[in-house]
């Protein structure tokens, strides 16, 4: 049996350089692990958002997710309000939209009771975007069935107590924290070597990991981004604002003709992103994530902004995969491409999720065939949505995220003709009349 | 109010009348009318006696009574199919319809398997609870108690194709099909291109809005008349000819497939209620004939009950499944060999992904080429997932008895697959997908099954405590073996269960799953 390696350095700025040591500090435990982070950069006065998957993630590493709520002051995100001109917001949550019937797709179900007067709005009918709507206060149901009535919720979190939080919690797994920035990092036929700080210390590890902003290491092993992602060529600009307007369990994206705008509001500040086309900004992620002995991530791998999926989809997921491949002293090309393959898939479909937003930006830049082109048209069309490999998003959530982005089917399954409109119409206002119920009894989000 | 529409399906073997059952039932009530043209003259090819555990879901949503059906295609059940042979002469293995052990700290269980091997030295398959029922030909339907090890296992069927047919034919014309009987003299299509009438051969005409062809392997519609193109995979799969004969039941019935390989191809044996089905798939470059008639007659279990029947084909599939208003299902779209039993499967997902994308009535050309890009998508894939793991079957063999196996060995594979055998190899991992037919389970059994044992397992293997994993897998294989034997003989359930006439629905609920009762 060959050795594992155990000495990893992890470069970059705020808390992500210490949200993977922390990570991989849990999971790796029985190897007893070294790991160092390289601090290049402070936290930032500035939220971070999650999705719900980062709960996930508290279960697999076991941590007490109120201990964390209560340590890092996270706030709650149930949806996602998505706000466009002279129309009420529309609220998205990765949960289940009520629920299909007879093997058709509920959004065909509602337009088909739509045509007949019996009106249910789809976000009717799911129990977290209502929490969101409603600003109420939930942590789960217990006595109602799941998927069909499910709580769940990502954190948007201000950065510095997170990054306080995942300090001390680092400090406790023996994870060396080094705040210096960086003179330069020496590179030989691709492998990282060393690690050179300005202060003249010299740093070796058997793994590096990179999710600097900078790119540090792929700078210094002059490998461009290779992967295009579809059209989208994004400029980002980001504004923090202190703020007296309530908390706010959900996060607001605003979709204009030649914008988006992102706003979430927790604790004091406002975090406002805008993002437009911009072609001079081509937006790009690594063809390998991982070379020789180094892996870049988060920013590192990309440098697209991901709307709906910061910061798991991009540092944790990968973690998580190169946990199932963890390296030893015989890994060799074959681990390396089947992880570079897996993860640009995967990246891919995270990226999709983005880009079809941009999709209905009116000056993107090109019409070309891709898959979130794709997907668009083939819903605009027809209603039908398309499953992929790695999809962040279910066959059930898709057409709720399209809807959400006012995207409206010009027609249906015919299938919907087979349906006993009157059986459904019950089945579904039973599901809206015990959604209400728990809304009235659920504390304000305020109150919490 | 929906215009009315009229679906033709040309071709009343297993492929026509399955397309023909599901439309009929899931559109019953609707202005939609099937007709479906047949001739007896031509008879079926009737693939695939072997099926998998989906086509219980496929039933499950027609409302068909599994114990009715079994009863009528003279079905059995199957939990997997055995391999003979196939990573040297001499070895077997089962890929079974279940899960290969269980997950220990988040890894998956053939690591733990591998760093145990110096001291325990046995069988991954000891730790699937479906392959060692199938070794010990017990069976009973799967516990939908998750927590249960019950659960860990799905079921299929071994059935007779025609039987099937004929027993979904008369489900279908019971729902409004409307039969045909006529040869196909000539197919009319308008000037787009699309299909919309067909003369057969008594001077009648049929008109159709839509039409699926099931004419078999020379695809009168998706190829003779609207030229899809075929990409041939006789460079992957060389195999092209098969021999197929029944024979007499003699022994014990066995709740699995057998797949044997021979010289220059395989054998295949699927016990049915009444008889057994045998073939022998050969490439006619290094057998003749004679000599895989010979062999598939010399491996006979009991009288043969029929002469052997020969068949000729060639692999791959169909460039577009889905051309203009014409979808191919079944050997008009493709063939692939049944060596993992895939052939009803293939129809089946290619009915249900029909379903999923056919167009509405007023449906304009920018809606309809959305559609068939999504279907022809979605069938391309799971066409090239299967093709990729039937390949693996044939070049993964340490056998250099013979030329076949030599050129097998030594011959070009997709990078896809080749990407996935070398990543397994150098750490057992599996670069693992979500859609498709064959996932994880089905990649280890048969990787690990033909001999590939990985250079290194995961290192965090090592850093559990060796005793507790140990104590962990000696548990899971001795649960494994008390409950097995606990379960009845295969022959006595099946006899006891398909004895019951009339009864309550007491088969568990069925999933789009291969390896247990949940999806």
């Amino acid at each position: 049996m060959t050795a594992a390696a155990r000495n990893i350095l992890i470069i970059g700025e705020g808390y992500e350089p210490l949200l993977c040591a922390f990570y991989l500090a849990m999971r790796l435990r029985p190897l007893q692990p070294n790991i160092e982070v390289v601090l290049t950069g402070e936290a930032q006065e500035r939220l971070v958002y999650t999705s719900p998957r980062m709960r996930n993630i508290h279960r697999e590493l076991g941590l007490d997710e109120a201990k964390f709520i209560a340590a890092t002051g996270a706030g709650l995100v149930y949806a996602q309000a998505y706000h466009s001109k002279n129309q009420p917001p529309r609220y998205f949550s990765t949960t289940q939209y009520g629920q299909n019937l007879q093997g058709i797709n509920l959004h065909h179900i509602l337009a088909k009771l739509a045509d007949t007067k019996s009106i249910i709005a789809w976000d009717e009918l799911n129990l977290s975007a209502q929490i969101a709507k409603n600003k109420r206060f939930v942590l789960g149901v217990s006595n109602l069935p799941k998927p069909h009535f499910e709580v769940d919720f990502g954190y948007q979190i201000k950065e510095q107590k997170l990054f306080e939080f995942l300090r001390i919690a680092s400090l406790q797994l023996n994870i060396k924290i080094i705040q210096q920035p960086l003179k330069k990092i020496e590179i030989d036929n691709d492998a990282v070597r060393e690690v050179h700080l300005k202060n003249g210390v010299i740093l070796r590890a058997d793994l590096y990991l990179d999710c600097s902003e900078q790119a540090y290491i792929r700078q210094a092993q002059n490998i461009n981004y290779t992967q295009l992602i579809s059209q989208s060529y994004v400029n980002q600009t980001t504004s923090i604002q202190q703020t007296d307007k309530q908390y706010c369990p959900f996060g607001n994206i605003e979709i204009n003709e030649r914008h988006i705008l992102t706003r979430y509001n927790h604790d004091g500040l406002e975090h406002t992103s805008i993002y437009t086309v911009n072609p001079k900004n081509q937006v790009a992620y690594a063809k390998n994530a991982w070379v020789s002995n180094s892996l870049s991530l988060g920013k590192a791998y990309s440098n697209m902004a991901t709307l709906l999926y910061e910061p798991e989809a991009q540092l944790l997921r990968p973690l998580q995969r190169l946990v199932e491949l963890w390296p030893t002293t015989a890994t060799e090309h074959a681990t390396r491409q089947a992880f570079n393959q897996i993860l640009s898939l995967e990246m891919a479909r995270v990226f999709e999720v983005t880009d079809v937003h941009f999709q209905l930006l009116h000056n993107k830049s090109s019409n070309s065939p891709d898959i979130s082109a794709q997907r668009l048209n083939l819903f605009k069309s027809s209603g039908r949505v398309i499953s992929k490999d790695y999809d962040p998003l279910t066959e059930q959530q898709w057409p709720f995220l399209f809807l959400a982005l006012g995207v409206k089917p010009q027609s249906m399954d015919p299938l919907v003709d087979t349906l006993d409109l009157a059986k459904c119409h019950h089945v579904l206002t039973r599901m809206k009349m015990t959604i209400d119920k728990v809304i009235k009894q659920a504390p304000s989000y305020a109150q919490r | 109010m929906p215009q009315p529409r009229n679906l033709v399906i040309v071709g009343g073997g297993t492929a026509g009348w399955m397309a023909a059952a599901a439309f009929s039932k899931i559109y019953q009530g609707t202005p939609l009318t099937i007709t479906l043209i047949e001739s007896e003259q031509l008879g079926t090819v009737g693939v695939g006696e072997a099926t998998f555990p989906h086509l219980r879901f496929f039933n499950d949503r027609l409302g068909i009574d599994e114990k009715d059906f079994m009863r009528t295609t003279k079905a059995t059940y199957k939990l997997g199919i055995k391999f003979v042979d196939w990573g040297q002469i001499g070895d077997n293995y089962m890929h079974a319809f279940g899960q290969l052990g269980d997950e220990i700290n988040g890894l998956a269980f053939h690591h733990y398997w591998q760093s145990q091997q110096a001291q325990l030295n046995d069988s991954i398959f000891d730790y699937s609870l479906a392959a060692t029922l199938a070794e010990k030909h017990k069976f009973e339907y799967p516990n939908t108690d998750t927590l249960s090890i019950s659960s860990s296992f799905s079921y299929a069927f071994q059935l007779d194709a025609n039987l099937y047919a004929n027993y979904l034919r008369e489900f279908s014309t019971n729902l409004g099909v409307k039969r045909v009987e006529g040869i196909i003299n000539e197919v009319i299509t308008d000037n787009n291109g699309d299909i919309n009438k067909l003369k057969l051969d008594n001077g009648s005409v049929v008109s159709g809005d839509f039409f699926i062809d099931c004419s078999g392997f020379r695809g009168l519609l998706i190829e003779q008349t609207l030229q899809a193109g075929f990409e041939d995979w006789s460079h992957w799969l060389p195999c092209d000819r098969a021999v197929a004969v029944p024979c007499e039941n003699t022994s014990s019935i066995a709740p699995y497939t057998q797949a044997k390989a021979q010289k220059a191809g395989w054998s295949w044996r699927i016990p049915l209620q009444s008889r057994t089905g045998n073939g022998h798939v050969y490439c006619s470059k290094y057998m003749s004939d004679g000599e895989a008639e010979r062999i598939l007659l010399n491996e006979l279990q009991g009288k043969p009950l029929a002469k052997p029947k020969f068949l000729t084909f060639k692999t791959g599939r169909r460039k577009s499944t889905w051309l203009k208003n014409c979808v191919a299902i079944g050997l008009s779209s493709g063939f692939l060999e049944p060596l993992e039993s895939t052939s009803i499967y293939l129809i089946q997902i290619a009915i249900m992904k029909l379903i999923e994308f056919f167009p509405a009535d007023m449906a304009t050309e920018d809606e309809k080429k959305q559609l068939r890009q999504a279907f022809n998508d979605d069938l391309a894939l799971e066409y090239n997932r299967v093709k990729d793991f039937l390949i693996l079957h044939y070049h993964t063999t340490s056998r250099n008895d013979s030329a076949f196996w030599r050129h097998c060995q030594n011959m070009n594979i997709p990078t896809s697959l080749k990407t996935k055998i070398d990543a397994f190899k150098e750490s057992g991992y599996i670069m693992h997908y979500d859609q498709g037919l064959f996932l994880t389970p089905s990649w280890i059994s048969v990787m690990i099954g033909q001999g590939m044992i990985p250079r290194s397992h995961h290192p965090l293997v090592m850093a559990f405590n060796p005793n507790e994993i140990t104590q962990n897998m000696a548990s899971l294989k001795q649960k494994i073996a008390q409950t097995s034997e606990r379960y009845l003989d295969h022959h006595a359930f099946l006899t006891q269960n398909l004895a019951l006439q009339n009864s309550e629905k007491d088969w568990p609920d069925s999933a789009m799953s291969l390896y247990g009762v949940f999806s």
